[in-house]
């Protein structure tokens, strides 16, 4: 066997480079290096090239297009995100989970592509970002395409040489956000549970749209559909909170892990969802 | 390969390989006050700042660190020693393996926020763990740098 060479670096200044770079099978994409600095540490991964994003232009950035959706470049970091006005007016909660994701050394390093990328629901990004119903922009050399978060998380998946560039987050100034975490370990641990709420509430105080997202549990973060529809046409009281709770429970795709029965999962998807519903109806800062 | 970059305000050039960590690049370099706890960023022992912000040098590769600016409890408390006369006039370490994060952490914090109160100090300091102290000294010890600053 021979003895393992150390991998090139490579820091890729656009993303025509970028692509010429990943083409290679044993090329690893860093952007944080939040995880794979830790895979690459303890030999989980050999990579032949690292290709660390950092210098591509193309995917750094948050601006808008239009008045409805923020585009987000995928190596902004949580802390640039937290500290976004842009970010802050328009989608005050994505704020406001960045600003809390993790440690400070996380958020200056953690990018929301990498978040993506990597899908571990147990992050805060991937169920609100599930939740905001945001769409993905993903780029290889000979095309692009957009794809719904939702699909890339049931179905989809990145081929080889593609790279998430761009995430799209559409803004609404009526839509009103929670994102919940139950964490019974320290401070450090992963939640037992997150759910992320967005609803969307006319004016006679009814809900038309309504997006439930689960993270932490199962393999990646889910939507609770039949949650979701209970709550439309309804108004967002406790008791139908309740029912989206019971709801999510009853479908949320569980198995036992290394940290609860299914029963005690089910009961906390239960109640934790229940909680960000009632949180979200009653979120008074709806985007500008 | 190598990698220029500014270190402790001082333009540097350092060979590395593509995979080492900068907190293994910074210690052969006689910078040992940053440590190795946990490996895996979540102790705050390996602490530098690069850019402005801190950063668990375990995890972050040296060759990213190309054009950027870093500094190490060394330069930081070589440029303001109140740093270190906070410390030890409130008594805010005990085998002091934690402490040059927590210095890095909270010299970042009061060049961003010059009146930060008990609460920011506790959420800067999420991540850098002390085994010794409980905190609320080094609680004070950040109250009085921040306030002296």
């Amino acid at each position: 066997m021979l003895p393992a060479t150390e991998p090139r670096f490579v820091a890729p200044t656009s993303l025509n480079d970028a692509f010429g770079e990943v083409a290679s099978e044993r090329a690893l994409l860093l952007a944080g290096g939040t995880s794979v600095v830790q895979w690459i540490k303890s030999g989980l991964v050999t990579p032949d090239t690292i290709v660390y994003l950092g210098r591509v232009a193309e995917l750094s950035g948050i601006d808008r297009i239009g008045l409805t959706t923020l585009r987000i470049g995928a190596m902004v970091t949580a802390r640039e995100l937290a500290r976004s006005a842009l970010v802050q007016d328009s989608l005050p909660t994505l704020a406001q989970v960045a600003a809390r994701l993790g440690n400070p050394r996380v958020r200056a390093v953690a990018t929301v592509g990498g978040a993506i990328a990597l899908g571990d629901p147990r992050q805060d990004l991937p169920p609100l970002l599930l939740a905001l119903d945001a769409r993905l922009i993903v780029r290889s050399r000979s095309r692009s395409r957009e794809i719904a978060l939702t699909d890339y998380y049931q179905r989809d998946q990145l081929h080889s040489g593609e790279i998430v560039t761009t995430v799209l987050v559409p803004t609404d100034a009526q839509m009103r956000v929670a994102y919940l975490r139950f964490v019974p370990g320290s401070v450090a641990d992963h939640p037992r549970v997150s759910v992320a709420v967005s609803l969307r509430v006319n004016h006679g105080g009814s809900i038309e749209a309504a997006r439930i997202a689960l993270g932490a549990i199962g393999n990646a973060p889910t939507l609770a559909v039949e949650a979701q529809d209970a709550l439309r046409g309804r108004a967002p009281t406790d008791d139908v909170a309740a029912t989206a709770g019971g709801l999510a429970a009853a479908t949320a795709p569980l198995a036992r892990d290394g940290h609860g029965s299914v029963e005690y999962q089910r009961a906390m998807v239960e109640e934790w969802t229940r909680r960000a519903v009632v949180t979200a109806a009653s979120d008074a800062s709806p985007s500008a | 390969m190598r990698v220029h970059l500014t270190l402790n305000g001082l333009p540097a050039e350092i060979t590395v390989s593509g995979d080492e960590a900068l907190l293994d690049t910074l210690r052969a370099a006689g910078m040992t006050g940053a440590k190795e706890g946990c490996g895996v960023g979540v102790c705050g022992l390996c602490t530098v700042l690069v850019d402005r912000a801190p950063v668990s040098s375990c995890l972050y590769l040296a060759a990213c660190a190309e054009g950027r600016d870093v500094w190490t409890v060394e330069g930081l408390t070589a440029h303001d020693p109140e740093l270190v006369n906070a410390f030890a006039s409130h008594e805010a370490l005990q085998c002091g393996i934690c402490t040059p994060g927590q210095v890095v952490s909270l010299y970042a914090l009061a060049q961003e926020a010059p009146e930060a109160d008990e609460a920011q100090i506790r959420e800067q300091l999420v991540g850098n763990l002390c085994r010794c102290t409980g905190y609320r000294s080094i609680i004070a010890a950040g109250l009085a740098y921040v306030a002296g600053h």
